[in-house]
């Protein structure tokens, strides 16, 4: 057993690295009541360094940071792009090649089938115009919401 | 899977959801990373007006610059070394003092070491009031030092990590925590003899 007492920055290193402290230091240290009070006193020191309460900033950051934030940059749609062409292109090549069909199936349907299809399309069409207003109105709300909070 | 690799995973998915317009994401970021932010500001800069405009700097150029952070770090440490340099920055700028000149070879000033550290005996000086001066005897050590320690011992990171923060070498981040620890307690030490008297 090595019978000089460790230096403090041994003592620090057995505190916070146990395992980084040769067998010999370690069973002084357990032998002498110099160095173990010496230890006591950093472990002590540590444990009130990391009970201290933290610092905190005392205004809300994220949303200063946020509204400072530039606009986002779009990238530009290619997929949305590509995939509309594609689908245009199957209509349009189906429509070219069943031309014939469809023509004969339109004059042979009925007036009442018609309408009863021309109604439908617009039902939908009017629920989705009423769907997107409510959206519409909710981000409106929420847009002023978050504007009357900032005043 | 690993802690580290889920932890990278999750800063890329962050990251990525940035990059294509979630500016929630972003918000998350701040929110993970501003204890880490708030522990250096406050460590390294004394005016409660410039903590704030360099907090919200460091996130806005984290903002700016995060295409270009390549993961090489957790995203964090990555965000608390643009907070450290941008704190450096504003010290330099003040011409304020960032760190206490120690000795030559490492070693304390003389003034600094107590007789009871220069003849080996040790006092039980640390106890139940330790926690009541502890802050400021930690607010009295240099900013780097304060820094240090509060990132090693508060923050939990380990000494690699304070390196990348400070762009300091490991060996020089080690030494200077065990000088900061020192000095600390030599301090603590003295003000308790002198409460004595």
């Amino acid at each position: 057993m090595i019978k000089a007492h460790l230096t403090d920055a041994e003592i620090q290193r057995y505190v916070t690295e146990p395992q980084a402290i040769s067998q010999q230091m370690a069973n002084h240290i357990q032998g002498c009541a110099i160095c173990q009070a010496k230890a006591a006193n950093y472990v002590q020191l540590f444990n009130n360094i990391k009970a201290a309460a933290k610092p905190a900033f005392d205004f809300d950051l994220s949303a200063l940071v946020m509204e400072q934030l530039p606009a986002p940059k779009r990238m530009f749609p290619w997929a949305a792009i590509v995939v509309s062409v594609f689908s245009v292109a199957i209509v349009a090549v189906s429509a070219i090649f069943f031309w014939s069909a469809i023509a004969v199936s339109v004059t042979a349907v009925s007036g009442v089938l018609l309408t009863i299809a021309a109604a439908g399309a617009l039902t939908i069409l009017i629920f989705q115009v009423v769907e997107m207003f409510k959206e519409h109105q909710k981000m409106i709300d929420t847009i002023l919401s978050q504007k009357i909070l900032q005043l | 899977m690993s802690i580290q690799n889920e932890n990278i995973l999750a800063d890329q998915r962050l990251v990525k959801a940035v990059l294509n317009g979630d500016r929630n994401a972003f918000a998350l970021i701040i929110k993970q990373s501003e204890g880490l932010v708030a522990q250096i500001t406050f460590k390294m800069i004394n005016s409660p007006g410039d903590r704030k405009d360099i907090a919200q700097d460091v996130f806005l150029k984290a903002f700016k610059n995060l295409s270009g952070f390549k993961f090489k770090s957790k995203l964090s440490t990555w965000i608390g070394q643009i907070a450290y340099n941008t704190c450096l920055h504003y010290i330099e700028k003040k011409k304020l003092v960032l760190s206490d000149n120690f000795g030559k070879d490492g070693e304390l000033p003389a003034e600094h070491i107590s007789e009871d550290l220069q003849n080996g005996s040790e006092e039980i000086l640390f106890n139940k009031e330790l926690a009541g001066i502890l802050h400021l005897e930690i607010e009295r050590l240099k900013p780097l030092y304060k820094t240090l320690i509060s990132l090693y011992h508060q923050e939990d990171l380990s000494y690699a990590e304070i390196a990348e923060i400070t762009s300091l070498p490991e060996g020089t981040v080690k030494n200077y925590i065990f000088r900061a620890r020192n000095t600390l307690k030599v301090n603590i030490q003295s003000k308790y003899k002198r409460n004595e008297l």
